[in-house]
């Protein structure tokens, strides 16, 4: 299987998966992304008017 | 506008809805303050006490030392720059509850929890809950602090802090303001009132070249100290290595950590500290009345040990701390 000779059409297609591949996994990351911060009242505060 | 008005600290932020404080973990949601940081920590270690430093509290104990992203200071040679300039959702944090930080503590043997790395002022709500949770599991509290706070939160922290180690960064309000952008007097004021009221106090003040390096500088530093809080507060005086914003800058030499502390011992101050020159002289504590060497370290090791029941093994003298 080692002698099969890689047509252009093929090496194009994986070529191209690929950069789409490092494209889209930040991206992916970036719409997944874990909020990893706290939503806790804190203390020691003021309201200010206006 | 919802505008709000932090009160935990001297810079008082004043924040419209969506803005966040300085120290980054703090932030007007609505009209409300809220905490991004409570429960979230970004480093979770077990050091030795020594690291903190703390070398006349619970000596050769492992310490469960926690830190989240943030800090009210923003020091040009931070050593934590990389949590501490950050904001919490730039760092890698682990959800950890205050039961849980204790329980942890409890199984690594642990007999302190250290808020330390960035600041525990700016997670007051996360240590204040810890910290009342450990009292109950018979876990004392250390805080690692620029002392950076207002008067009303300090009065609250000193009810479950034990034990305090605070960075006076340099004696003058021109060192604060260029390289730590804050001001001197609440951190002094700290420092007095922590002292006064039962507090284990413990002074570190990492030398600085060009910045805070001068005899005149150890000098005010030291007569501060010794009128302020007493000769017996054990000072440390720690090597600076070139970090963050002051690369530029070489690291404190071996000579002038050495004249520092014999300038602080000869204004009266009797335990003096050098602190990241392993093997230093400075790392070892001498009796003040029989002068002989009662523990002995190389960095944070402790390699022998003479003080029974809280006194020089040598010749009786009480040495102040918490030994056991």
């Amino acid at each position: 299987m080692f002698n099969k000779k890689i047509t252009r059409a093929e090496f194009l297609k994986v070529s191209l998966i690929g950069i789409l591949s490092f494209l889209a996994l930040p991206a992916l990351r970036r719409f997944f992304r874990k909020d990893n911060t706290a939503r806790k009242d804190a203390r020691y505060y003021k309201n200010l008017a206006g | 506008m919802k505008k709000v008005k932090c009160l935990l600290c001297p810079r008082e932020c004043e924040l419209r809805d969506g803005d966040r404080g300085d120290c980054r973990a703090r932030m007007n949601i609505g009209g409300k303050l809220q905490t991004l940081v409570y429960g979230k920590p970004c480093a979770v270690h077990i050091d030795p006490i020594e690291k903190k430093p703390f070398f006349h509290y619970l000596p050769g104990t492992g310490s469960f030392s926690i830190a989240t992203a943030g800090c009210n200071l923003h020091c040009m040679y931070c050593q934590n720059w990389a949590i501490s300039q950050r904001e919490p959702e730039n760092t890698r944090n682990i959800d950890l509850s205050p039961q849980q930080v204790v329980e942890q503590a409890m199984a690594a043997n642990c007999r302190t929890i250290a808020y330390t790395y960035s600041d525990p002022v700016i997670f007051f709500e996360y240590a204040a809950d810890i910290g009342a949770l450990a009292h109950e599991n018979k876990l004392l509290n250390a805080w690692v602090t620029a002392g950076y706070i207002n008067p009303e939160p300090l009065k609250e922290a000193i009810t479950f802090v034990d034990a305090a180690n605070i960075d006076l960064k340099g004696i003058t309000e021109e060192f604060y303001r260029t390289v730590s952008k804050a001001t001197l007097k609440p951190v002094l004021d700290t420092i007095v009132t922590m002292k006064k009221a039962g507090v284990w106090v413990e002074i570190t003040n990492l030398i600085v070249p060009t910045y805070n390096d001068t005899e005149e500088d150890f000098s005010r530093l030291c007569d501060w100290i010794v009128d302020n809080v007493g000769a017996e507060v054990p000072l440390h005086f720690s090597k600076f290595w070139p970090m963050y914003q002051l690369k530029n800058l070489p690291p404190t030499p071996e000579t002038v950590l050495t004249r520092a502390r014999e300038i602080a011992m000869a204004k009266g101050i009797h335990y003096v500290y050098v602190g990241n020159i392993p093997g230093h002289e400075g790392n070892n504590t001498y009796c003040p009345v029989c002068k002989k060497n009662i523990i002995s370290r190389s960095g944070y090791q402790i390699l022998g040990y003479n003080i029974k029941a809280g006194k020089c093994g040598f010749c009786g003298h009480p040495i102040p701390g918490r030994w056991e």
